[in-house]
């Protein structure tokens, strides 16, 4: 806690921007897909978050997110209840795939946002945050933007579709810290969905 | 009647639930199933094969038999001293070594049966084989008739492996609701009905019936009398006298056995309607047939083949051709990004790449990029949006990426005249750019007013 708490004085005082935490050594300690609907059928996986934690001083962790390579997911358009005891089977095949490609991308993940913190266990045992939130975020054209709990934020963009320009779809997330923005999105010609599929035909 | 069958079936869904495989004592004394081996595949797995299977297993099968044909009849006539032993040695031999050819042929072909049926492809184990097998298991020990609902029966009274009750269980295992019904005008009735997973309702519905002179029990076929409830209902009473087109009939002795079965209190949580329904019914889908449901399932890989599921995107494995080498980017973070600066205004509007960012094809000294970008422009007052796709080729040299990687190479996001037709207004834009080679990306969302 103290090492944190000197950790994040230092910075402060000492040097307004910091650079990326080096987490090589640390424990990673959580995994999670950032992924988004674009409809009921379709998951588009596009990077990952993953939380680490200090070997040693284990109030400091450190959250990577990591962009990778667009995987985008879609299970069958099933129609009939028949077609849904298949589906089943269908659906397994699909994850299998899935997990596949998805796994090959993201052993390519990489860094585009970091957030810093301590925390400290009270005198009643609970943990506390100590000193600020330390963020950064990589901009469109590779630079990194650093602020001290000025939070990044994440938004769903969405845009009119390819095929039905009157109709809106999710199609990204926006990062936002500051005035540098990160997005991470599907590529537009993705969103198509050939007509047999939209017709629920199998 | 129908939401009324649909409900006891829900209530019946789970009432076997807990006659799971293996939790029952098995009982004393069991029926011989064919063993697990290449040999005998075909025997003990006989309702999983399908036409195609069956014909390949079955070729083999015959040259099995005919080899083992004429060793039978070499090991007869020593025995009966026709001939001395020494002198087929060579010929016995001979015959052992092709049989031992001809077996090593199944299990390749055993593998490739279960291969596609296995459910959970990234798990090792074949979860299918493993049910089907434990089902067998279940019926040798006659695990499954332990349940007051079916009294006093084993599959071995009732035609064993071979029997009708063996089949539907094997194919589709134990049901989510049994019942057995008696009456004074009709057979012995049994009822095994199996849920639609997706709604619970009823998915099959296997009629058992016995004859005048009591077991084994035999499929009812509710395909043949679909059309036809007094025949169905002929089939079934116990003083059936009638022949060919007497069967048909509606008399009033059908009237009886239909009053009969209805008011009749059949065992477990089934009713005489139930029983009724399921003479001419085999499912609520009625375009599910018996036949159908005793046919050898489809594997599963097969069914996922003809999916309309679909995996697209991910990490680009760029294929070229002979004498063109890819040279990737150099910058970093760039695995899955390219970095760039959208140059968005009224005066400019391009897209800025460093000369090491881009992926490049590279002949000899020659190099190219081909860039897909797209443009969405979106007003706030016009529904339809300006959509602008576009790909380019950029070209440069080996010379001077190696002498200037950093220098700025620009691609042009609209033509003047293009630009120009936008009419004035707010918009928010949108920008997507992507290396075809290697599937890179990278994408802007900003604000612009168009004077």
């Amino acid at each position: 806690m103290l090492h944190g708490a000197i950790f994040s004085l230092f910075l402060a005082v000492q040097t307004p921007v910091l650079p990326i935490p080096d987490v090589s050594g640390w424990t990673e300690v959580a995994r999670t897909d950032l992924e988004f609907r674009t409809d009921d059928y379709t998951v588009a996986f596009v990077g990952q978050t993953v939380d680490y934690q200090h070997a040693e001083r284990e109030g400091d962790f450190v959250r990577v997110y990591l962009r990778h390579a667009v995987v985008l997911s879609e299970r069958a358009r099933a129609r009939s209840g028949h077609q849904q005891a298949q589906t089943g089977a269908d659906l397994r095949y699909h994850v299998a795939e899935q997990n596949k490609i998805l796994e090959h991308a993201q052993k390519d993940g990489e860094a585009f946002a970091y957030v810093f913190w301590s925390v400290y266990r009270d005198e009643r045992g609970l943990e506390v945050r100590s000193g600020p939130m330390h963020y950064w975020l990589l901009n469109a054209h590779a630079d990194w933007s650093y602020s001290v709990d000025d939070r990044i934020t994440v938004m769903p963009i969405s845009e009119p579709s390819v095929d039905e320009p009157f109709e809106t779809r999710i199609v990204g997330l926006k990062f936002e810290l500051g005035t540098a923005s990160h997005v991470l999105r599907l590529d537009p010609v993705y969103m198509v969905v050939p007509k047999e599929q939209k017709d629920g035909g199998r | 009647m129908r939401s009324r069958i649909v409900g006891i079936a829900m209530l019946c869904v789970f009432s076997l639930a807990g006659m799971r495989s293996g939790e029952a004592a098995p009982r004393s004394g069991s029926f011989m199933v064919p063993p697990d081996t290449p040999e005998t595949f075909v025997e003990r797995y006989r309702y999983l094969l399908r036409k195609d299977e069956r014909k390949a297993f079955e070729r083999v099968q015959k040259e099995l038999k005919n080899i083992d044909k004429k060793l039978r009849k070499i090991d007869e006539q020593v025995e009966r001293g026709k001939i001395s032993s020494e002198n087929v040695v060579a010929e016995r031999q001979e015959l052992v070594s092709q049989r031992k050819t001809v077996v090593a042929q199944l299990p390749p072909m055993i593998e490739a049966f279960w291969k596609p049926r296995d459910p959970l492809p990234a798990t090792p184990e074949n979860e299918y084989k493993t049910a089907i097998d434990q089902r067998i298991e279940d019926m040798a020990q006659e695990r499954f008739f332990t349940t007051p609902e079916a009294p006093g029966l084993t599959f071995r009274n009732n035609g064993g492996y071979y029997g009708d009750l063996a089949r539907v269980f094997l194919l589709h295992g134990p049901p989510a609701a049994m019942s057995t019904v008696e009456g004074s005008h009709f057979v012995p009735l049994m009822l095994w009905l199996y849920a639609d997973p997706s709604d619970g309702g009823i998915l099959y519905a296997f009629m058992f019936y016995q004859s005048i002179s009591g077991p084994p029990y035999r499929l009812f076929e509710q395909d043949t009398y679909a059309m036809n409830p007094c025949a169905a209902i002929n089939e079934i009473s116990s003083r059936r006298m009638m022949v060919g087109m007497q069967s048909y009939a509606c008399t009033t002795e059908t009237t009886i056995v239909y009053r009969d079965l209805v008011q009749s209190i059949p065992t477990g949580n089934l009713n005489g309607y139930l029983f009724a329904w399921a003479l001419v019914n085999f499912s609520r889908d009625p375009s599910i047939r018996l036949g159908e449901a005793l046919s050898a399932p489809e594997p599963v890989a097969h069914i996922a083949r003809r999916s309309t599921s679909r995996v697209i995107g991910g990490s680009a494995n760029p294929v070229v051709e002979s004498g063109v080498e890819v040279l990737r980017a150099q910058c970093a973070p760039c695995k899955s990004m390219i970095p760039a600066e959208l140059v968005f205004t009224d005066a400019k509007r391009h897209l800025a790449v460093k000369r090491s960012s881009f992926d490049w094809f590279a002949k000899k000294e020659e190099l190219s990029s081909e860039m897909f970008f797209v443009i969405i422009l979106e007003s706030l007052s016009e529904r339809v949006p300006i959509v602008h796709r576009q790909t380019v080729w950029v070209r440069s040299s080996r010379t001077r990426l190696a002498e200037d990687a950093d220098a700025t190479l620009t691609i042009p996001l609209f033509k003047p005249d293009e630009f120009a037709a936008v009419p004035a207004g707010p918009y928010l834009v949108s920008v997507y750019l992507r290396s075809t080679l290697t599937n890179r990306y990278n994408a802007w969302q900003l604000h612009f007013v168009k004077q």
